[in-house]
């Protein structure tokens, strides 16, 4: 064998082997300023003037009283009792809500992780689609079910059978709603998360003598607590920051989000400085929560780093009957809205009311108007989702790998603020900041991806963060130990690992994106619309076509499942076993 | 490597993709053919708060009447977003007009949000603004609406709102009622019922009322028997009822409350001779004759018979609140609801 | 196979603070080219921290490392050409065998045949050859391990680092894995850095043995210099179980204990500390005599085993303390009745209450605190 040295064959690490430097000690070695803190600053300023800056109006107004600074508006709202009312009532839907979707999504997303159930990847498929729902007819689907003069309601009460409750409208209706909305998150970050355990943890545990319950309760489910905290984190969040369903589905109830928007919007009297204030309120109230959120993932270490695949358990007769069966009651109470929309799409609707005459007629009028808005809606979300990814991933390792003392939390709190504020509010201003001034956006269609991106960032960046916990830092360590760049490292290795959670995030950050509405219809303008628009055109009035709204919505529906379809196949390898 | 250069190139591919988007938009949506506008051709970019139930058959008639004028229509969710938006967009205006919500919720807007222009039909409806910012396009009248599913009794049907606040209410069920803080319907209901009536009336009202947010939750409430009686706009209550919805209006015998709808050009328009067309054109008689024909709504025209079936206005006790109480200090007015409804509770 | 890759390792008062913990106190340590150094110790006693400063994940807070003599405290671990194996594995899950060994060749923009030479190579060396192909989650835990050492040893590093590379494996794979590694890094020629808190291993491969004990060395010396002549009681109670009975020594071989010890003591080997001292008995250099005339010293049979070549027994002794003895013959003494001890061989150390006790459960997990980044 030859026996020249290393270091004359592999020349690029001769270069960089420095010469004995007559350094004296030095008393801190300081590492030279890294890619990444480059990477850091950039996204800094790419955020603080893409999210940040547009709502400093906003902090401006909820401090200004009589032209000076002042906390009057901070005081009346806290005193003026129809927002303590709002606020009450918004932590309590909130945390109900978050409990309950957790409760019905996780012993769900275990069974899938856990047991060799047939129709597995139908369920995790399913799960993903169930991540969107009709936008604005969702909560309208379920108030056509079951309010006191709904479908169901009216059937069973035909059939002598009484419900335990006269309406859905109310603030239960709110809760339950919001629930089979959001549990689909919740199910598909548990899942990941329980598929991740090292099956020797449990093998572990029952080794020393915990039966299957214990196991499950003290290993199995504490590992996968960065998920459910996390799943937990959005769900309650979504409905703390959700202006459609308590409208629609709230009986009146007062809630903050409603509260707060008639104060910006409302076509009788507005209050700018009082909603700033409630903005901020909310805002604060979710700093907090996800204070709380980080608080419970750092104590947490890292999960294993086992490369060894989670065996699925064989399971047979009733057990395995009934996992299926509660896998199915969870999914097809989350399919309702979708069930309603393709009904009502095939119904009559004269005047906003339906009639039982099945037609075609609403497809027809569909695609008599233009059908480009499918086509715009899938590129204008296509290209804002690529952007949302690659920060987001970013961010969210500059966060959980590399702490830096400000850069960091501050990254990751200004990637939070888009999540409670309202997308109408989110638009006014984006609408102020690039409407006029050295950049004007509005009347094209990049503030409409901007408007995408920053309402989605939130969603993207917490689901890969869950993912790059689970990934042990050793593995980023072993690369560099042979000779990768931290940029390269992060690439070929980091990238690749978490890519189940870029995918399925990405994905279903795309999914929002295609049905978001509140910000769109602020900021749409001709030739720039999409399918919400033509839906929300369609049944904005009580005497709408609302037929033609929901033949829109299943063609949305459609628009995106069939990406999705293929994408989940492309990577069904990645995202499930 | 492979991977890294995937990954780049995914990016850059993205970033180039949204700057050529936002060039070719630039070009066609953000300043659509600057200098060609007239009264007769061009563009008008209308910003409307009302569904396609309204926009389309007038559209549709004026796109005929002036062939050479092509509409663009951006809905907004309502009126509160409508001018919302004209306001967020005052150093850039971007629409032309806008079209839908009441003369008040106009009168309320920023100075400088609307154009003050003169056109030819004003003089034909039945006001205008005296300083010709908004243009009258259609009245709206409200009317008790009883769900006959929910209320079964026809001789308990109330007459007025005097009978709303019969206690017996509380037990037959409730009174849908919008928040009159996000909708300018229920605004003016309270207005007039404390204008024909006096605050105390609604300590008599409140208990048996169920406050909803905005007037399609209130409309859609009763007609579905979700509540037992409410308030319906009486266009919208008479199609449903023409459609069989289990709905009977009854105009108050103590006062009816009323608003009229409007449309403006936006001040700085890109389009502002195409811009005064369109709106002249929606006073006009023909466009006038749609909105009573194939919306059902009373016209603002005083040449102009209402819908068949509606009543005609001077049999109805219409209401009018003084501007000075309702139109310009809103917030007590609304304060003193919250206080109402909060001892009710 | 080439030889002499392996540099010459300079440590200099380096010294590491995480927030609200110190983890190494001024450390110095010299390693030569080739040799293999253990780093032995506790958990938390800063082992891990120093490899993963030689390695560039950490940064010391202050000091020098040289590689050859130059300063490489500033050389980011992508340039520094080390091997660096962990304890749990570290593979990449979503490579090959193969991707996992030749991904260090590719980033050194090695030819495509000589990467595949290399890998082939390395895989033969670890005796895995025909398992390219597979995937880490493919293989047995001990498999995974020889492929990390693969993995770091294809690359021809200047040092291997390995941190506690077996403890993750079954006792006697442990066992078959120490003489492999040895060869491997003997035949390679490379200088080996080992972390471990195992003292039979470190005793067995080591050239060169670091004891380590709270962010400090406490002697560095051969296995058998660590063994023979611990220079504090540290040192000699964590190699073995030891009984250190307290004393005044004179510096010049003499020694006054305060327990009465009949007779004359052999003498020590080593330094010797003068003043108080601790006097450091091993059971292997011990004997048990029925006849206590001819014992050092005296103490109550507490219990005695039998363990195949011999007995261990352990005595109480006139204050108190417990002393283990090895033994050949059995003896007359029961359970409770006097027994005498002779000493055949003893060292001397400075006295000191701090002294290695068998780590608590809780050290354990305090030592994964330390070795996770920033956790």
């Amino acid at each position: 064998m030859p026996s020249n040295d290393l270091r004359e064959r592999v020349e690029p690490l001769e270069e960089t082997l420095a010469p004995p430097a007559p350094v004296p000690v030095k008393r801190r070695a300081s590492r030279r300023p890294g890619v990444w803190l480059l990477v850091a600053l950039g996204l800094l300023l790419l955020l603080a003037s893409t999210i940040v800056l547009p709502q400093l109006r906003l902090v401006g107004e909820a401090f200004t009283d009589d032209g000076g600074f002042s906390f009057a508006n901070f005081i009346e709202f806290f005193t003026t009792p129809r927002f303590q009312e709002a606020i009450l009532n918004s932590l309590v839907v909130a945390v109900v809500a978050g409990v309950l979707a957790c409760a019905v999504a996780v012993p769900a997303a275990y069974v899938l992780a856990q047991f060799d159930l047939p129709g597995r990847n139908g369920f995790l498929t399913l799960a993903t689609m169930a991540t969107v729902s009709p936008p604005f007819l969702g909560a309208y689907a379920w108030v056509l079910l079951l309010g006191r003069g709904g479908i169901l309601t009216t059937q069973l009460r035909a059939w002598g059978i009484e419900l335990p409750f006269d309406t859905i409208i109310g603030p239960g209706g709110i809760v339950w709603v919001t629930v089979w909305a959001t549990q689909a998150l919740v199910f598909l970050l548990a899942y990941d998360a329980f598929r991740a355990i090292d099956p020797s943890l449990d093998e572990a545990s029952s080794s020393v003598g915990a039966g299957p319950w214990r196991t499950r309760l003290r290993i199995v489910l504490p590992m996968a607590v960065p998920a459910l905290v996390t799943g937990f984190y959005m769900s309650s969040m979504k409905i703390f920051t959700d202006f459609g369903t308590p409208l629609i589905i709230g009986g009146g109830t007062p809630m903050l989000p409603t509260a707060v928007y008639y104060e910006f919007l409302s076509e009788v009297s507005t209050n700018p400085a009082i909603a700033s204030a409630g903005s901020l309120v909310m805002l604060g109230v979710a700093c907090i929560a996800l204070a709380l959120q980080q608080w419970a993932l750092r104590r947490r270490t890292y999960a294993s780093v086992s490369s060894r695949r989670r065996p699925l358990q064989p399971v047979r007769g009733v057990k395995k009957g009934l996992m299926i069966a509660y896998l199915g009651v969870v999914f097809g109470l989350s399919f309702v809205p979708h069930l309603v929309v393709v009904g009502t799409s095939l119904l009559t609707w004269k005047a906003g009311i339906l009639k039982w005459i099945p037609t075609f007629d609403n497809y027809v009028r569909l695609f008599d108007e233009n059908l480009e808005v499918i086509l715009m809606s899938l590129l204008l979300a296509g290209i804002a989702c690529v952007l949302c990814v690659i920060v987001a991933v970013l961010v969210a390792y500059l966060t959980v790998r590399r702490r830096y003392t400000v850069i960091s939390p501050a990254l990751n709190v200004i990637t939070m603020v888009p999540y409670i504020i309202p997308g109408t509010v989110l638009a006014i201003g984006l609408i102020l900041a690039f409407g006029s001034g050295p950049l004007i956006l509005t009347g094209t269609a990049t503030i409409l991806v901007l408007a995408y991106f920053i309402r989605r960032i939130p969603y993207v960046t917490k689901s890969i963060e869950a993912a790059l916990t689970q990934v042990h830092p050793a593995l980023e360590e072993a690369a560099m130990s042979v000779g990768a760049k931290p940029m390269r490292a992060f690439r070929q290795i980091t990238v690749p690992l978490v890519r189940p959670a870029i995918v399925s995030g990405g994905t279903v950050g795309f999914l929002q994106m295609v049905t978001e509405l509140s910000a769109t219809v602020m900021l749409y303008s001709v030739p720039f619309i999409t399918m919400t628009v033509v839906i929300f055109t369609n049944a904005m009035q009580p005497a709408s076509p609302f037929g033609v709204a929901s033949a829109m919505t299943v063609v949305l529906m459609l628009a995106v499942y069939i990406p999705l379809y293929f994408v989940r196949r492309k990577f069904a390898s990645v995202t499930s076993v | 490597m492979k991977h890294g250069r995937k990954f780049a190139a995914v990016g850059i591919a993205a970033v180039s993709a949204s700057l050529v988007l936002s060039g070719c938009s630039a070009i066609v949506g953000g300043q659509p053919a600057g200098g060609d506008d007239s009264a007769e051709s061009g563009t008008v970019v209308v910003y409307a708060a009302h569904g396609p139930e309204v926009t389309d058959p007038i559209i549709a008639a004026f796109e005929k009447a002036y062939p050479d004028i092509s509409v663009s229509l951006t809905a907004s969710p309502g009126t509160g977003e409508l001018i919302s938006r004209v306001e967020s967009e005052m150093k850039n205006p971007l629409g032309d007009v806008a079209w839908g919500g009441s003369s008040e919720n106009y009168a309320a807007a920023s100075e400088g949000a609307f154009a003050a222009v003169e056109l030819e039909n004003d003089e034909a409806t039945v006001v205008t603004d005296p300083e010709h910012k908004w243009h009258a396009t259609d009245a709206l009248f409200q009317a008790i609406a009883v769900n006959t599913e929910r209320v079964t009794d026809a001789s308990s049907y109330p007459e007025s709102f005097e009978d709303l606040a019969d206690p017996k209410w509380r037990e037959a069920g409730q009174i849908a009622f919008a928040n009159p803080r996000s909708s300018g319907t229920s605004y003016s209901l309270l207005a007039a019922m404390v204008t024909a009536h006096d605050w105390d009336f609604l300590d008599g009202f409140l208990p048996n009322a169920k406050v909803v947010d905005g007037s399609s939750q209130m409309f859609d409430g009763v007609r579905t028997g979700e509540y037992a009686l409410g308030f319906i706009n009486e266009d919208l209550g008479a199609t449903w009822v023409a459609e069989g919805a289990p709905l009977e209006l009854i105009y108050p015998s103590d006062v009816v409350s009323n608003q009229i709808g409007v449309a403006a050009v936006i001040e700085g328009a890109k389009h502002p001779k195409a811009a005064e067309t369109f709106v002249n054109y929606l006073m006009s008689k023909e466009a006038q004759q749609l909105m009573v024909d194939e919306v059902g709504r009373r016209s603002a025209r005083t040449d102009v018979a209402p819908p068949a079936g509606l009543p005609a206005a001077d049999e109805l006790n219409l209401a009018a609140p003084d501007p000075k109480v309702f139109a310009t200090d809103k917030d007590a007015v609304l304060a003193r609801f919250d206080e109402k409804l909060a001892s009710a509770k | 196979m080439e030889r002499g890759n392996g540099v010459a390792v300079g440590v200099e008062a380096i010294s590491k603070e995480f927030p609200g913990h110190v983890a190494l106190k001024g450390v110095d340590l010299e390693i030569e080219a080739r040799s293999f150094t253990t780093l032995l110790g506790p958990s938390g006693c800063g082992k891990t921290t120093l490899l993963r400063i030689l390695a560039g994940f950490e940064t010391a807070t202050s000091g020098r490392v040289t590689f050859d003599g130059r300063d490489i405290a500033r050389m980011p671990s992508w340039k520094r050409n080390i091997g660096f194996v962990f304890q749990n594995y570290a593979l990449w899950p979503h490579m090959s065998i193969r991707d996992n060994i030749a991904y260090g060749l590719k980033l050194r923009k090695l030819g495509k045949e000589q990467i595949a030479e290399r890998v082939a190579e390395s895989l033969r060396m670890v005796g895995l050859d025909g398992r390219a192909e597979a995937f880490p989650g493919q293989l047995s835990g001990g498999q995974q391990q020889r492929v990390a050492i693969a993995r770091a040893l294809a690359l021809r590093p200047n040092v291997l680092l390995l941190d506690e590379p077996l403890s993750n494996l079954d006792a006697k794979m442990r066992i078959g894995m120490r003489q492999e590694l040895l060869r491997l890094q003997r035949e390679v020629g490379i200088t080996a850095v080992y972390v471990t808190h195992d003292q039979e291993e470190a005793l067995e491969m080591s050239d060169q043995v670091a004891v380590m004990h709270d962010g400090r060395i406490d002697q560095v010396g051969s296995p058998q210099a660590i063994y023979e002549t611990p220079e504090t009681a540290f040192v000699a109670s964590f190699i073995g179980h030891v009984t250190l009975l307290g004393g005044v020594s004179d510096g010049a071989g003499g020694f006054r204990p305060d327990l009465p010890i009949a007779g004359t003591l052999p003498a020590f080997s080593g330094a010797l500390p003068n003043g108080r001292a601790q006097l450091v008995l091993r059971p292997e250099d011990l004997d048990l005599v029925d006849d206590v005339e001819q014992a050092h010293l005296r103490g109550t049979l507490v219990r005695s085993s039998y363990h195949g070549r011999g007995y261990r027994s352990a005595l109480r002794l006139a204050d108190g303390t417990m002393c283990e003895v090895d033994h050949r013959r059995p003896v007359a003494a029961g359970t409770g009745e006097e027994a005498g001890i002779r000493v055949g061989a003893a060292a001397l150390v400075p006295e000191s209450d701090d002294y290695y006790r068998e780590a608590a459960p809780e050290a354990e997990a305090a030592e994964e605190l330390v070795a996770a980044p920033a956790a």
